[in-house]
């Protein structure tokens, strides 16, 4: 396989900051995380009371899973832990296989190593094998900093190979992913469906353990990390799940490569119309981004779908030692309040990401040279900009809405049930301003600083960051209120408050509005 | 010279015909007309992006309904000059007009009545090219169909073909089509036929002069020197951020050398042509730069000794161009603006490329 060294050496020399700084971030969020958990339980007997309380929860338990052992030190940090180290490793291995696959196939990059002494196989080999490789360094620093921080070093180090693991079996799917779609943006949609789907059979798995269904979590990458049970039973044969899944999905994508030519998917492209209907940027900005909304909408409604179904399984009420333990982990209220919100939450984070992307989607324009194309036309730059800003506004709110939705109308709650399916639409419809916030945030990064229009995805992070681990790592409040979604009212346990959402609506209106005037007044670069 | 050039599209029975004569009179009547509009107006523009100086002092004048090239080397500000104008860069100083108004203030209502083809045609992957027409037309203000359907012909187009699957040479033809289906008053063409086969670049040629001819202004940037010379009735050559030669292709050549090549009975006496410079002879073959002024008397020295046959040429415009750069590059000289003697630099200027084996330019003039 000629030329595999050299296509991963040049991997590693375009990738290295991405790769670096996210690796960096896992390393020092597992030492962190775990310094922190021993402390917050020092004796069994307090480790033992919070397990038996994290499983009697179904919210928790669909976000995180459950306590095996509920004398482990590690317990609800743990797994908390374990699965955003699983998903920081696997959203970076599949933009690490993205960008080395049909990336560069459509940028014509393949086409000028490819004339070089290059085999077929070695780009999908350099790109699966690079992310593998990350994954793997990953996963040894992150059993690494887990141990140094106190946990137990068994546990850490199947933590770690459980991250490696879940990093390269997405790195497969991804490789899969990419020989089939019709380009690279559409492949990774279907890489990012597939961790979606895994991550909720998981869910569902967790909450139907005994009743019928568990085994659905056997279906999913991220069950089988949580399944080895990282100081929580030490489960390791269950690694073995990653390799032979990676090893097929690998082969799998050879054999679908070695099938299609470069820069098209296996599907052959079909011919168009050739006349087009399309007149101004808003009929532009339609055709690129309807797949997109349309496939949000309905994940909004799915989601909406699951919460309103499972309302059900949530039940009881807690004590004061219960309410204190969940508080820690952002969620405010009782039971199903607890349970709506933190869903609602969820929901916020990914509506969040949409809107970032659509709106982000105004710089790719700028780069690949549509943007020049359009804006030399009597397009206007507020015409095209705003073109691109609905789809991230409206869209992001949405999709919270049509989730609230879906929740209301599936709404079949338990007995003890103290929630209403109005509220839980509300609950879903507040989380709107702070989405916005954030949104209108990237706007003012593709406005002010467009070199570094990465930026709007590192606040989010860093917002997403402050708010899962501010409370465990004891940050001060200054800083965790810093994040948007700390001054979302915390419906339906607390009452509404408008002040903070006017305020988070302002903001987000003057934010995206001095992102458009710097982004009229600024120079095209491309 | 009145003449006549045609242009026939194979197997096509009518000809496209646009005399030497329509042209001359264009120009007399331009020079002439009391307040000759210009279209693009640049005066002193500067434009630097960080530490790197890319405009340093532009001036450019585009008259209505005329062919304006614009050559110059790589990074010399061509595109940077074609961005300012459409509003997509801002100039750090100096004034830029076009078609009376203000490029970055008055966008709207300027760029219905411009076309503009890129560089680097880069499409949507998804569209088809008819989409991307129609919505580029659109976008303008309207195309018309008839037009639109006769480009697409002419050009050789599939328009139902999702722009991923075209390679660059359609992605540019789409571009092409886009702008020349239009009506608009000013062309703004950045290099168009840099990946056009040779029929299509003739093609583009035929239509950039019926539009010409339709009294509509033509920008074209292009390393093509052949296709510029064919073209331009005027030129200005940019060279880091400056032009510095600008005006007809006819006064340019005035201030240069004619060259001639001859093949003769007798071998040439040594000292017998002693006027010319840059003389190549290899055997009965001869070659050299004359000044007019001395062409008499060496013409009269090549008789003597037996003309077989004999061209000349004007100096090409790659050879004003490279004269403009060429060893200049060494020395740091360039050629000032206007009509001052180049002689002085000409004289050391040996051309790089070797012009007998460039195109032969008499057959279309």
């Amino acid at each position: 396989m000629n030329g595999f060294g050299h296509l991963v050496r040049l991997a590693w020399r375009r990738d290295r900051w991405m790769v670096l700084a996210t690796l960096v971030l896992a390393w020092l969020l597992t030492y962190y995380s775990a310094v922190a958990t021993i402390d917050l339980y020092p004796d069994v007997a307090s480790r033992v009371a919070s397990a038996k309380l994290s499983n009697g929860l179904s919210s928790v338990i669909m976000a995180y899973g459950r306590v095996y052992d509920p004398q482990s030190v590690a317990g609800l940090g743990g797994i908390k832990l374990q699965m955003i180290d699983f998903m920081i490793l696997t959203f970076l291995a599949i933009a690490v296989v993205r960008r080395h696959t049909r990336s560069d196939e459509e940028t014509g990059r393949f086409e000028l190593l490819g004339a070089g002494v290059v085999g077929h196989r070695a780009p999908l080999a350099a790109a699966f094998g690079f992310a593998s490789l990350a994954s793997l360094v990953g996963g040894i620093g992150i059993g690494a900093t887990a141990g140094l921080g106190g946990l137990p070093w068994t546990g850490s180090w199947l933590m770690g190979a459980a991250s490696a693991g879940t990093g390269i079996a997405f790195a497969a799917v991804t490789a899969v992913a990419m020989q089939l779609s019709a380009s690279s943006r559409v492949g990774s949609g279907y890489a990012y469906g597939t961790l979606a789907v895994t991550y909720v059979l998981r869910l569902v798995g967790d909450v139907r353990e005994g009743v019928g269904g568990e085994f659905l979590r056997w279906l999913s990458p991220l069950g089988w990390g949580q399944q080895v049970r990282a100081w929580n039973g030490d489960r390791s044969w269950v690694l073995w799940l990653f390799l032979g899944f990676a090893a097929l999905g690998y082969v799998a994508a050879d054999r679908l490569r070695a099938g299609r030519d470069m820069g098209v998917g296996i599907f052959p492209d079909r011919s168009g119309p050739d006349h087009g209907s399309i007149g101004s940027s808003y009929g532009l900005a339609w055709r690129l981004h309807r797949g997109g909304v349309i496939g949000w909408m309905v994940v909004g409604v799915l989601l909406g779908m699951v919460a309103g179904a499972l309302i059900g399984a949530v039940g009881g009420f807690m004590n004061e030692a219960a309410e204190q333990m969940l508080r820690q982990i952002g969620g405010t209220g009782i039971a199903d309040e607890l349970f709506v919100s933190i869903y609602a939450g969820i929901a916020a984070l990914a509506a969040t990401a949409y809107g970032i992307s659509a709106v982000l989607r105004t710089r790719e324009e700028e780069t690949a040279g549509h943007a020049e194309a359009i804006l030399a036309t009597a397009e206007t730059r507020w015409r095209f900009l705003s073109s691109h800003l609905l789809y991230g506004f409206a869209g992001s709110a949405a999709f919270l809405v049509a989730m609230g939705a879906a929740e209301m109308l599936v709404w079949t709650p338990g007995p003890d049930s103290t929630v209403t399916a109005v509220e839980a639409f509300t609950t879903s419809v507040v989380q709107i301003p702070s989405t916005w916030v954030v949104i209108a945030l990237a706007v003012a990064v593709v406005g002010l600083l467009p070199r570094l229009s990465w930026l709007g995805w590192a606040l989010f992070i860093g917002f997403i960051l402050l708010g899962e681990l501010g409370q465990l790592l004891s940050l001060p409040t200054w800083l965790q209120d810093l994040s948007p979604y700390a001054h979302t009212p915390k419906v339906p346990a607390e009452p509404f408050e408008l002040a903070p959402v006017l305020t988070m609506v302002v903001l987000a209106l003057v934010l995206a509005a001095v992102g458009s005037l710097a982004y009229r007044r600024r120079d095209l670069s491309v | 010279m009145p003449g006549i050039t045609f242009s026939l599209r194979l197997g096509e029975p009518h000809p496209h015909i646009v005399t030497e004569h329509q042209k001359i009179h264009k120009i007399v009547k331009a020079a002439y007309a009391e307040g000759v509009n210009t279209v693009i107006d640049i005066v002193d523009l500067t434009k630097s992006f960080g530490r790197t100086r890319a405009l340093d002092g532009l001036d450019l004048s585009v008259a209505e309904g005329e062919v304006h090239g614009f050559v110059g080397p790589n990074g010399a500000g061509k595109s940077t000059t074609l961005r300012i104008l459409l509003g997509l860069l801002r100039a750090d100083g100096g004034k830029a007009t076009m078609l009376g108004q203000d490029p970055w203030r008055d966008v709207a209502d300027l760029h219905r009545r411009i076309a503009y083809v890129p560089g680097d045609v880069n499409l949507w992957p998804n569209l088809t090219g008819g989409e991307v027409i129609d919505m580029l037309g659109r976008m303008r203000g309207g195309i018309s169909p008839q037009r639109r359907a006769e480009m697409l012909e002419r050009f050789d187009l599939d328009p139902t073909k999702k722009a991923r699957t075209y390679s660059k040479g359609n992605r540019q033809k789409v571009a092409l089509v886009a702008a020349l289906a239009s009506d608009a008053e000013l062309l703004l063409l950045d290099e168009p036929t840099s990946g056009l086969d040779p029929l299509m670049e003739r093609l583009f040629r035929d239509e950039v002069v019926s539009v010409a001819a339709q009294g509509r202004t033509v920008l074209l940037s292009s390393h093509i020197l052949s296709e510029v010379e064919a073209l331009a009735d005027r030129i200005s050559i940019i060279r880091a951020g400056r032009v510095v030669e600008t005006g007809p292709l006819a006064e340019m050549r005035h201030l240069h050398n004619t060259r001639v090549r001859a093949e003769l009975a007798r071998p040439v006496q040594p000292g017998a042509l002693h006027a010319v410079e840059d003389l190549v002879v290899d055997g009965a073959q001869v070659s050299f730069s004359v000044d007019d002024v001395h062409l008499d008397e060496v013409v009269a020295a090549l008789s003597s000794h037996g003309i077989r046959s004999l061209t000349s040429e004007p100096v090409s415009l790659e050879e004003l161009f490279l004269s403009a750069y060429g060893t200049d590059a060494a020395t740091g000289l360039h050629a000032p603006q206007g009509t001052q003697d180049p002689r002085g630099t000409h004289a050391a200027h040996t051309p790089t490329g070797a012009p007998d084996d460039a195109e032969p330019k008499r057959a279309l003039r």
